[in-house]
């Protein structure tokens, strides 16, 4: 049986920061448990020390697996931080060995995004057997997420529940990093397998834009690179439409260069919107094309996005209501959360910030320490209307439950 | 009639495709005005945070163990305010006129140096600004490798240049930071003019503490000779004692026997012997005398006088008997004393017999042959107090001997000129300090007389 632990802080000293984080999260666990098999998962900003933080992990926690990425701000119960050194941590007890297990890859791209997901859920399988949910911290610049997530299906089967996100940089959209034990990864993959039979993970997600103008069509594309919108570079016509100059780098224009395509209609309920959202983290100088964290064929109509703040609190209350009914009864063991960087400073002030976060927190916590992990990144994972989805400027959350015999029905 | 109502224009799909354009146009210039203002709020976000942790810092470093974790505290609380990957805080050392290290945050121990050449010359006013405005500061830490940074230089609240922060990037973290904002370099003064204040306090206390150290250790330096003289004294007295008490045995002997001699051979003996023999009868004597003041003085250093059970003693008494007892001498110099009432007061009788003989017979003894000896017994209340001053018309002491006088065996003067064996006044110096007063000598110099006073406690 998994027991989970949290902890964040802002403290700017890496390995502090890392003694720190560990303390409180394991406060109330003794001595003795910084000696067992742990699982670490780490979620930091870009400005700390990364090495001196994962030295830190195994010095204090010898017998710890830890994975984690990078992100754009850290959220935990003690609130988010976006800081250039912000670190937050979940710690995963197991009782007995076999509980969780990873597997990682390095150097996954679009073009091999289903191979490396796919070889990476093989060997989840073989050496973890049992894993019944899957939880992906990926590079975040060029992935094709649908077909990692393809990659997945394909050995775990459609049923397995996927969730986490793609990291992030401080919105520059430079470079994300991996970390896996004491590796530093640029453009890796790491998949947390949880094996623990009495879990499940219950997820919601929403987003609070709305499509706006006449939508651009795709008219030609090769995988997850779009080339050409309505017959003209890509970039070069998005740059305009948005008046911002055509060298513009891919990073600034996160938060007001999101596009929307139309979802099918069987997940219009449970989105609570028409439109998923994609994200452009990539641009190609030379040809001017751009890449989308998914697959994106010729005839796509994609549409600008504008941010709707009634939206944004009227759907995060929806997701949390839905998300509270599907609990319910049940004992909720730790929350993990991805959200978009662009939902982050780049598109609320701190207060409104605060009152989000909040808003997700107050009712899944009920007054409780409940451990809680989240990240801005640039894309999330979550599994809607029994298909795992890859999408963007959302906010997704994924309860780890406690099975129990009163399930809701 | 009401005027007809004219049927609505259908718009050409121009003038739709223009209107679209329009709205389209208006939206996206909506957005990125939007999107402007959230870049305001955050600015002003960050400025509220960065003000809240320079206050949280005057608070944090206010009391730190070290100079080192107050460095590192501040560093710290530099690079969370100023979101920079990389700090260093420097303090002036006047003395060898160059910057030292106190702590850096984000440099190999390589690139930061432990001191720079780097003199308050180089800093105008306390504003701090980007070390890109400066080259040739920038020249002089290019060890730093830093691309731009805010500087600031730190004062002492008089004034006193006591150092430089530094928070910047190099060219590699550009890749992730934004170049430094101009406009920081306020905030980044408002912060560096604590962590000025705070060091200054910071040394004050060192230095404040240092002393008390010392004096602590200079206390328990002086108690622990205080106690060694002590004891030594102590030993020394014990010594004394025994040494005189033994010694007053076979001198016992001697003069029982020279006595003996003296009286029934010292006529048949040459005249020569006779002479022998007075020298041997008056050198015993004197040498008698000498123990038996050394044995005084022993027993006075031994017995520890408790002066809360003293009997009232009346001085006047005291004084009539040592002149009674001293008639002889006193009129043989035509010596006159004149002794103003003298109080009453807590004394040991014997000891104040001693004091005020040893004074009075000092006085005639000091003044030479030729003069008659003027002696003045003179008091007066000194608060709780009486000063007592025994006054002659003698020979004087020189300034330089005033304070040897008392030591034991101290004698200014050859014994063929004036006997004595050096241990009155040391006895006089005992008797007073156990009644726990103090005494000391006067003089204008020498041919001048000679004032001798002492304080005793009253009743």
């Amino acid at each position: 049986m998994l027991r989970f632990y949290s902890a964040s802080n802002g403290v700017v000293n890496s390995e502090k920061a890392m003694y720190n984080c560990l303390e409180l999260a394991l406060a109330e666990r003794g001595e003795a448990v910084y000696q067992q098999e742990l699982l670490i998962v780490i979620h930091t900003t870009i400005g700390h020390d990364f090495t001196a933080l994962l030295s830190a992990a195994h010095q204090r926690c010898p017998q710890a697996t830890v994975v984690g990425c990078t992100c754009a701000g850290v959220i935990g119960i003690e609130g988010a931080n976006e800081n250039m050194r912000a670190l937050g941590i979940m710690v995963a007890e197991a009782e007995k060995k076999g509980e969780f297990g990873i597997a990682y890859c390095d150097n996954i791209r679009g073009y091999n995004s289903y191979q490396k997901a796919r070889e990476m859920a093989e060997t989840l399988k073989a050496e973890t057997p049992g894993v019944n949910m899957v939880h992906i911290l990926a590079s975040g610049i060029d992935i094709a997420a649908d077909r990692a997530l393809e990659g997945v299906a394909d050995v775990f089967g459609n049923e397995i529940p996927v969730f986490g996100g793609t990291s992030s940089d401080n919105m520059r959209a430079i470079s994300t990093y991996q970390f896996v034990n004491c590796q530093i990864l640029e453009r890796g993959a790491i998949m947390i397998g949880y094996a623990d039979p009495s879990l499940k993970v219950e997820m919601g997600v929403h987003h609070g834009s709305v499509p706006v103008g006449r939508p651009l069509t795709v008219t030609r594309s090769r995988a997850n690179q779009v080339f050409e919108l309505d017959g003209q570079p890509a970039w070069s016509l998005l740059m305009e439409k948005l008046s911002l100059p055509e060298n513009s780098p891919p990073g600034p224009c996160i938060p007001v260069a999101g596009l929307a395509e139309l979802l099918p209609d069987e997940y219009h309920q449970t989105y609570d919107n028409q439109h998923i959202l994609r994200v452009i983290v990539k641009v190609d100088e030379e040809d001017k094309s751009f890449y989308l964290p998914v697959d994106c064929s010729e005839g796509t109509r994609l549409w600008l996005t504008q941010r709707d703040e009634n939206l944004i609190f009227s759907g995060l209350e929806r997701m949390i209501q839905l998300l509270s009914e599907r609990i319910e009864g049940q004992e909720t063991v730790a929350v993990f959360h991805t959200d978009c960087a662009a939902r982050g400073r780049a598109m609320f002030n701190k207060i409104v910030k605060d009152e989000i976060i909040e808003k997700m927190q107050s009712p899944l916590m009920k007054g409780r320490r409940l451990p809680w992990l989240g990240m801005y990144g640039f894309g999330e994972f979550t599994k809607l209307n029994g298909k795992n989805l890859f999408h963007n400027y959302t906010t997704s959350i994924y309860a780890l439950v406690r099975r129990s015999t009163h399930v809701k029905e | 009639m009401g005027a007809q109502k004219s049927p609505a224009r259908k718009p050409s799909y121009e003038e739709l495709e223009t209107w679209c354009r329009e709205l389209q146009s208006k939206v996206t210039k909506g957005i990125v005005l939007q999107q402007e203002l959230i870049s305001i709020k955050d600015e002003l976000d960050q400025e509220l945070n960065r003000f809240r942790l320079i206050q949280e810092f005057g608070e944090v470093g206010m009391f730190r163990e070290s100079i080192r974790d107050f460095a590192t505290i501040a560093t710290e609380y530099f690079i969370q305010a100023f979101e920079q990957p990389h700090c260093l805080l420097s303090e002036y050392r006047p003395e060898d006129d160059r910057l030292f290290v106190l702590s850096t945050f984000g440099f190999s121990g390589a690139e930061a140096p432990s001191s720079f050449e780097i003199s308050p010359s180089h800093f105008r006013g306390r504003e701090g600004f980007l070390l890109s405005q400066r080259p040739t500061l920038q020249q002089q830490l290019s060890g730093l490798c830093l691309e731009d940074a805010l500087i600031a230089p730190l004062f002492a609240p008089d004034g006193a240049f006591l150092g430089v922060v530094a928070c910047g990037q190099k060219l590699e973290d550009q890749r992730f930071y934004n170049p430094i904002d101009p406009k920081d370099r306020y905030a980044f003064t408002v912060m560096a003019t604590k962590v000025g204040y705070l060091l200054h306090n910071f040394r004050v206390n060192e230095q404040l503490k240092k002393e008390i150290e010392e004096r602590k250790k200079v206390e328990k330096m002086l108690e622990s000779k205080a106690e060694d003289l002590l004891r030594s004294n102590a030993e020394l007295e014990q010594f004394a004692y025994v040494v005189s008490h033994d010694l007053k045995a076979p001198l016992r002997n001697a003069m029982g026997f020279a006595r003996l001699l003296k009286a029934k051979h010292q006529e048949g003996l040459p005249s020569q012997a006779q002479g022998f023999l007075n020298v041997i009868w008056q050198e015993l004597n004197r040498f008698s005398t000498i123990i038996d003041d050394l044995l005084a003085y022993a027993r006075l250093s031994s017995s520890q006088l408790s002066t809360e059970a003293l009997p009232l003693v009346d001085l006047n008494q005291v004084v009539e008997r040592v002149i009674a007892r001293n008639s002889f001498t006193i009129e043989q110099r035509k010596a006159s004393i004149h002794c103003q009432p003298l109080p009453t007061l807590p004394a040991h009788t014997a000891q104040m017999e001693q004091l005020f003989q040893n004074l009075i017979l000092n006085a005639i003894k000091f003044t030479p042959n030729e003069r008659t000896p003027e002696i003045h017994i003179l008091v007066r209340p000194e608060g709780a107090s009486y000063c007592f001053s025994i006054q002659d018309n003698g020979i004087g002491i020189d300034k330089e001997s005033q304070n040897q006088i008392f030591g034991l065996f101290q004698r200014l003067h050859a014994s063929n000129h004036y006997e004595g064996n050096g241990l009155g006044l040391s006895i006089c110096k005992k008797i007073v300090e156990q009644h726990k007063g103090k005494i000391w000598a006067q003089s204008q110099g020498k041919g001048k007389g000679a004032v001798f006073s002492f304080i005793l406690p009253g009743k």
